[in-house]
This record gives C-alpha cells, structure tokens and sequence, in this order.
C-alpha cells in the first residue's frame, strides 16, 4: 500500500499536484456522462 | 407440518361437507333477526349457547296466556337485581292487570317504559348483537309473538377495590391507582376532570375478547386529526383477543423495532389527567390497569407527576438529580472499563493505585467481570420480582450482599466494581416510567461490549449513535426528543427546570397547538400590604 | 418537506467550522501572534461567505450543484456541478485520513486503524440514512452542551495556573508579513471557504433571507472561538511549541492540573475533536449524495449512501502514508491547486452571470 502512488494520495499531491486537479477534472467529466446517459430520466 | 389452526398462515378452510354446513349456518344464525315465536327463538339462542353451562334461561308467563323468557349469564349479571326489579315487576298482578288488554305489538314498548325497574335499557332484533348483549352482562327478554327483544342493563362483576398503584407510588398525591373495571377507570377520570368537553369515545377491539376501550381528550384542546389518528390505528388492529394495554401498545405505534417506548402507560388516574390536560389523549383498556397516554416525548417518560406536587425548587433539584442518575445508569459502567481498560492516566494517582490494588487478584479483564457482575444484578432483580412477598425482601437485600462480598473475597470481580455496579442498578431505578427504565437497563450492554473494544472513542460514537437514533424518532408525528429537539425556548422550564405553577402558562405546543392557554397571567402570589 | 430552523443552522455551521482546528490549531504558522490571524481570517472569511450568501439569493432557492447546469445549461453546466462533488468526496475522504492519524496517535494507539475508522463510518452511514433533519436537530442539542464543557475546560485551565499572559508579547513581533502569509490563503480558507458546503443545504431553511443572515454571523461566532482557542494555546504552551506541535490542543489540555486530582484531560478534548469532526463528515456526505441524488436522477438515497460511504472509506485510508505529508499536502497544495479555483475562482466567476440572470428573471415577470 505505501509505494503505490493514488491519484488521490498525498504522495501524488506533493510531487504532482496539477495531476491531482486534472483527477478531479477527469472525475467531474466521467461522472457527467452518467447525467447525460440518464438525462432522460429526469 | 405446520400448525394449522385459525389465523396461522397455513390454515386452510376444511372443505368436508360437515363443516362446510355448521360453519355458516353459525353465521346466518348471527345475521338473523328474531322471529317471533319463542319456542324456536328460545331453541336457536340454547343453540348459540351450547355447552355454556353459566348461562341461565328463565320462562316466564305474563299477563295471561303471553309466554316471556328472560336469558341471563351468571357471573356476569346482578342476580339480585333480576330478582327483585325485573322477575318481581313483572310477575306481580298490577303488572297482569296492565298488560292484559295490550296489543302484541305495544306490549315490549309497555313493559319498558312502566313496569321494568331498570336504569338502562336497549332494544334488538338481530340474534348475533343480543347474543353479544347477553355476554356482556345484560339481562334479555324475549316476549311471545315479538320480533324485538329487550336488553336490561343488570352488569356486575366482581372487582378490586380501589388501591394505591404498586408500580408508582409517590410521597405526595393521590393514592387512587386504576382497576380492571374500565368503567371505575372513567369514573377516576371524570372525577378530576368535570367538564363536558372532556370526551370518552368507546370503541371495541378484539373478535374473541371484545374489549372495551374507551378514548379521553379534550375537546378544544386535543388536534382533531391527532384524535382521528388515534382512532384510524386502533381500528386497523384485528386480533382476536386484546388481554392488555401492551397488545394495543405494540399495534398503533409508530416504530415497532425500537426498544424505547413511544406511548406511556401508567396507572394513576392523576397522570392521565395532567396529559389529557396538554393535548394528549388517553386509551383506557378494560380488564388492565395500565392506561395508555398518546403521544408521548422521552421528557415526559422521566418526569413523575409528583413533581408536580412539591415546590417548584426541591422539584427541579429532583429534576437534575434524575437526569443524572439516568445518564449514569446507562453510562457508569462502561466509563468504568474504559477508563481502567484505555485510559488510566485519568484517575488522580491515589484512585488509579487503589483501583489497581483491588482489580490484583481478579483474573478477567474489566469488561468480563462488568459483564459478570451486571448480569447477576440483573438476574437477582429479575428473580426478585417474583418472589413470594415475605421471602423477597429478606432474598434480595442478603443475596445482593453476600454475593457481592463473597465475590470480591473470592477475587472473582474487584471491591471497585461492586461499588460501580450497585451504583448503577440503585441509579436504573430512578425511571418513573418502567418502560424507559428497561430500554437503558438493555442499552447498558452493548455499551460496556464497545467500551470494552474501543475506550472512551466507542463510548462516544455509540453516544452519538443513540442521540441520532433518539433525534429521529417520533411519537404520533410529535418529534421524540421535543421540547430539546426543534427548539421551543418557552417548554424547556418544563424540562430543564420545574418551574412553578404560575409561570406555566402555555401548553406544549406540540400537542395543544389549538388552545394554548393555561392559566391566566399574574398569578404569582404576593405578600398582603400591611395595614397601618 | 424538511425544514430547518435558524438556530439548527446557526449550530450546524458552528460546528462545522470548529472541524479539526480543535486539535490541529489554527493558522499556528503565525506563532504567538495566531490570534491576530484568526481575527483577520475571521473578516476575511465573512466578506466570503457573504459572497456565496449572495449567489443563494440570487439563485433564488436551488442548491449549490443546481447552480451551473442552471445558468450554463446541460453541456458545461453538469461538469462543473459534478466537479463540487468530487471536491465535497475528496474533502470527506480527507477528513476520515486525519481521524485516522489522531485516533491512532492519541486516543487508542494500539487498536487497528481500519476497525476504528470503520466504526466511525458506520455511525456517519447511520446518521445518513436518519436524513439531514436529524443532524441538524442534533447540532441544536449538542452545541449548548459542547459550548458548557469547553468553558468548563477554560476554567480548568485558568485554575491550573499554567497560562502566562506574557507569551503573547511582543505583539507582532516578526513582523505583519507572517500574520499575512498565514491568513491567506490557508486561515480564510480552512474553515470559511469550506463553509460553500452548506450552498447545498441553504434550500432547505425556513426563511431563506435570515438564513443569510445567520451563515454570516457564525462566521463571526466562530472567529470568536478560534481566537479564544489561540489565545489559550499561545499562553500556555508558548509560540515555539505551537509552531512545531502537531497537536497543540493535546499538549496543551495534557497541562491541566487542579488539585493534584483532574489530571490528563487530553482524552476529553478529543471528545469535542470527535463530536465537530462527525458533523464535518455527515455534513460533507450529505452534500455528496444530494449532489448525487440530484445529478444522477436517483430516487432512493440508500442506494447512493453505502457505497459513497464505502468508497469514501477506501479512499480516506490509502489517502497518506503518515501524518507529516498529509499536512504537507493539505496545507500546501491543496489550497492553490483544488480550494482557491473551486472555493473562490468559480463563484466569483458565477456572480456576474448570476446577477445577469437574475436581472432578467426579474425583467421578465
């Protein structure tokens, strides 16, 4: 568990943090195409 | 195999021819009316009442040549009073002179109006309800040639009198404690509460047993759609016996899965009084002492009416003391372990030595010998209660000692812990409501498993657990933890404090949202001028 | 419809902003002269949330998430929403790896971590599944009760004898530049910014204009705090132990000595760490699932609760190897690369637009 780096991980948050921010940009856009599939729904 | 009996799952309706004819013959017989004739109406009722061997059939011959009968059940009626106001009256000549020239049809209507001597009195046609009538304690006479019968009120029972309520007894207030007699009950009731807009709606429960029960509110003061409610949930329930109050309890309240109560029972026709007072409305079920009181907040089950009836400031220390008391009754004794279990460096150094000398020779960790000695108290109290009165005592107080001293002595469990534990037990007491009594007793356990496990940290999640549990619980739609909860500044001196008689003007909102006022203003007595 | 009273509000956010800065301390970077910084992050703090007070008004009664799709439509309006509640996710997962350091440091050092989350988490579900109601109505309780026992630790404190008033001298001493440095970004945004959270629950108060109101003078009732808090810490441990401490508030109740007889409270006040960090937590999930609820059209909050719940857990464990980088990350890099564009960036961004819109709605009718 100590090596692997998350993209969430504070490991990753100090030595790369701009990829941490485009991890939740990336996060925001996958989730939206779950709105998008089920907009009908509404 | 299953049990096949009526009401199981299981049960089929047997489809042999038998009891496919008896079965709704009883029906039809039930539905039917009176015919007329009392030779085949007697046959049918000596039917209904086969193997009744209490129930008594009188014939009598009235004015002449018109055949009468009179059905009574022994036990349940004033045989004296048959004898001397209906038997008497109706057998006596001037009875024969009235009624001789009567026609057939005003001879019932005759009989009821000038000659029975009975206070009240019914009519009927339909052979099921006068079949029930009867079983009730009513007296039935059945006339030659009339469709109808009458029903003459003639109940009496046997029943306890009037006695102080064993289960809360109080230093000050009334002794009178409810009995089995429903109708005693209301009489309680309307003692103290003389006005006409207090109401008792009678509704009946239960196919086999037929209870009575017999709502109070005020009318005014009660939500009307608080009554419907009420009203609606008893109605739903369909059981075939209702012997106590609990069976109701557990049928119309709002969340069955929890083990904190959400109505209140009690046996003191003061308490009753006070919360119909407040909006709330009462369940009086016959054959039971305990009265149900609807809905009811965790508040109300910690207070005692006598608080109520001593002065305001010895009420509100009592107030605190039992709050304390109920805290520590669920909590010491998990503290207990968790702070000789996790986190010793809490205790002043000389407590922490005298705690670890006493705990030397015990083998178990703290929380098995919490967990042994809870037990045991809990097992001696469940005991206690039915032990034979003389024995009890003397068991109880000798057994709790010598248990104790002889397992400290024994090195089983710590001199500390005795102490903690009689503590805790002489504290689960203080609940004037049994029923929030037990919940805490229960919810000890668990508590002492997590204080055990994780120290002061599970203590206080389990804490928050039990807040958020209590938070969302609601009684009849009223919000459990009112007046705390959604926030009413002015009923916290009902609950904080005990503020005294007159700065109680308002009622709890929740319930009396309708008519709020208790009391006129400026009623706080003053001291008389002094003249000259 | 559930409906929330002011005074359920006012507690909720209270302690919602005490967070972890009960045991962490606040703005400690500044020394001795932290409570200045509290003060001036406390002004800072409610011109923020007097912005985002003004963003409900304008948006008139939708929640936080309902904001962008509203006013940038379906395509540029969804990501953006989902982005908060990534935020709201990360910042829940965050919170759950701080507990995880503190309990194991502190309170139970020889119980496994998991075990010990996972009792926390399983409260926190429970609390879910009871609805947002309840957790306000118990913040109502629990803040009188919480606001008793923490004056009662002052008094402790005081009558310990070990407060000297002289640490807190000289004022200012290094200079204004570390006061600044330490109120921006860090101080404002630690607990104020956070406060954006609650643009999800706004909807759901009995009168929207004094909920306005009331989020604003929270701020200033737990500036107040905070400040009393520093001003505790400073003079009793002193600013080098302050700065260097990980845990001041443990240090420093550790000192309380009355009598020879109440020693060692440290335990209880992480007590008050417990009780503010579980109203973060349940306050930062309940946004994660009425942003789910609402961005992912599903009617039945239990099926969102335990996996997020789950999910969250997961992610809070593997967050950080040990405390040094956590706090590394969180005071650092956390704040320029993920707070300042979403905490302050997008709803300054967001007022124009608001206030065109609004403009029109109004012109409209």
């Amino acid at each position: 568990m100590k090596d692997v780096l998350w993209p969430w991980g504070a490991q990753m948050f100090v030595h790369y943090p701009w990829v941490v921010s485009m991890a939740f940009g990336a996060a925001a856009l996958l989730l939206s195409c779950l709105t998008w599939i089920r907009w009908n729904k509404k | 195999m299953p049990l096949r009996f009526k009401g199981s799952r299981d049960w089929k309706p047997d489809k042999s021819k038998d009891a496919a004819a008896a079965a709704p013959a009883q029906e039809e017989a039930d539905g039917q009316a009176l015919s007329g004739d009392l030779a085949s109406d007697l046959a049918t009722f000596k039917s209904c009442f086969d193997r009744l061997s209490d129930m008594v059939f009188r014939e009598i011959r009235l004015a002449g040549p018109r055949k009468a009968a009179l059905i009574y059940l022994d036990g349940m009626c004033d045989v004296g009073r048959i004898d001397t106001d209906i038997l008497k009256a109706l057998l006596q000549e001037s009875t024969g002179q009235a009624l001789k020239d009567a026609p057939v049809d005003a001879m019932l209507g005759r009989i009821d109006e000038q000659i029975v001597h009975a206070a009240q009195t019914t009519k009927d046609r339909l052979i099921g309800s006068i079949a029930d009538h009867i079983l009730g304690g009513k007296t039935a006479l059945l006339l030659d040639g009339v469709k109808e019968a009458l029903l003459i009120g003639t109940q009496k029972w046997e029943s306890r009198s009037i006695d102080e309520s064993p289960s809360e007894p109080v230093i000050r207030g009334p002794r009178d404690g409810f009995t089995e007699n429903i109708r005693t009950n209301t009489s309680l009731i309307r003692r103290r509460l003389k006005d006409k807009n207090v109401k008792m709606e009678a509704m009946q429960t239960g196919r086999i047993s037929k209870t009575q029960i017999v709502l109070v509110y005020v009318e005014g003061i009660a939500d009307p759609k608080l009554v419907d409610e009420v009203k609606a949930r008893i109605k739903r329930v369909d059981i075939d016996a209702v012997l106590e109050s609990g069976y109701l309890e557990e049928l119309i309240e709002d969340s069955p899965l929890t083990i904190f109560p959400q109505i209140m029972n009690t046996e003191r026709p003061d308490r009753v009084a006070g919360l119909v007072l407040e909006g709330k409305v009462g369940i009086l079920v016959d054959n039971t002492p305990f009265a149900l009181v609807v809905p009811v907040t965790m508040f109300d089950l910690l207070e005692a009416s006598e608080d109520y009836y001593q002065r305001f400031i010895p009420s509100t220390v009592t107030r605190w003391l039992r709050l304390w008391l109920a805290f520590s009754a669920l909590v010491f004794p998990s503290l207990y372990i968790a702070i000789t279990a996790f986190h010793q460096e809490m205790l002043p150094t000389s407590l922490l030595l005298s705690i670890a000398a006493s705990r030397e020779a015990v083998p178990f960790p703290a929380i098995v010998e919490a967990f042994l000695m809870e037990l045991a108290f809990e097992g001696l109290r469940e005991a206690g209660v039915r032990l034979p009165r003389p024995v009890g005592q003397a068991v109880s107080i000798v057994g709790a000692l010598v248990i104790g001293q002889a397992a400290v002595q024994a090195g089983i469990v710590s001199a500390t812990l005795v102490i903690v534990v009689s503590f805790t037990g002489i504290a689960s007491f203080i609940f004037p409501a049994y029923s929030l009594g037990v919940a805490v007793r229960l919810l000890r356990f668990p508590l002492m498993i997590i204080a055990g496990t994780m120290g002061l940290y599970g203590i206080l999640l389990a804490l928050l657990a039990l807040l958020i549990h209590l938070a969302g619980l609601r009684s009849f739609g009223v919000p459990y933890l009112s007046p705390v909860s959604p926030l009413r500044a002015s009923e916290l001196k009902d609950v904080l404090i005990r503020a005294p008689w007159w700065a109680m003007w308002w009622r709890p909102m929740e319930t009396a949202r309708m008519n709020p006022n208790r009391m006129k203003r400026g009623l706080r007595p003053r001291k008389p001028e002094r003249k000259g | 419809m559930t409906k929330i009273s002011l005074y359920q509000l006012f507690c909720g956010i209270l302690f919602f902003q005490q967070g972890t800065t009960i045991i962490f301390g606040f703005s400690s970077g500044a020394g001795r002269d932290a409570w200045i910084c509290t003060l001036l992050s406390t002004a800072f703090g409610a011109c923020l949330v007097y912005l985002f007070t003004v963003l409900m008004r304008l948006q008139d009664g939708l929640m936080l998430t309902e904001w962008f799709p509203a006013l940038f439509g379906r395509y540029v309006g969804v990501p953006i929403a989902w982005l908060y509640f990534v935020l709201f996710f990360y910042d829940a997962s965050r919170i759950i790896a701080d507990l995880k350091f503190t309990i194991n440091m502190i309170m139970l050092p020889d119980t496994p971590e998991w075990a010990v989350l996972a009792m926390f988490m399983l409260v926190a579900v429970y609390m879910l599944f009871n609805g947002i109601e309840v957790l306000f109505r118990i913040a109502g309780i629990l803040v009188p009760i919480v606001t008793a026992l923490y004056a009662l630790q002052i008094i402790l404190l005081l009558s310990s004898g070990t407060m000297h008033a002289d640490f807190l001298l000289p004022v200012a001493g290094e200079g204004w530049a570390r006061i600044w440095r330490n109120v921006w970004p860090l101080s404002v945004m630690q607990s104020f910014g956070e406060t954006l959270l609650f643009a999800m629950f706004w909807p759901l108060v009995v009168n929207r204009r004094k909920a306005a109101k009331v989020s604003v003078s929270v701020v200033f009732c737990s500036g107040l705090f905070l400040t009393v808090l520093n001003l505790l810490i400073i003079t009793t441990l002193g600013e080098g132990v302050y700065k260097r401490s990980i845990y001041p508030t443990i240090s420093m109740l550790r000192l309380i000595s009355v009598g020879d007889f109440i020693e060692n409270l440290d335990a209880l006040g992480l007590m008050f760490f417990i009780v503010t960090t579980f109203f973060k937590l349940s306050f930062y999930m309940f946004g994660c699932v009425f942003a789910f609820r609402q961005l992912a059209f599903v009617k039945n909050d239990r099926r969102i609760i335990v996996p997020l719940a789950a999910v969250s857990y997961c992610v809070g464990i593997t967050m950080s190897n040990d405390i040094v980088e956590h706090i590394q990350s969180g005071f650092e890099e956390l704040q320029y690369y993920v707070w300042i564009p979403l905490m302050i960036g997008i709803p300054v961004l967001l007022l124009p637009f608001a206030w065109k819109k609004s403009k029109k709605l109004k012109e409209g009718t």
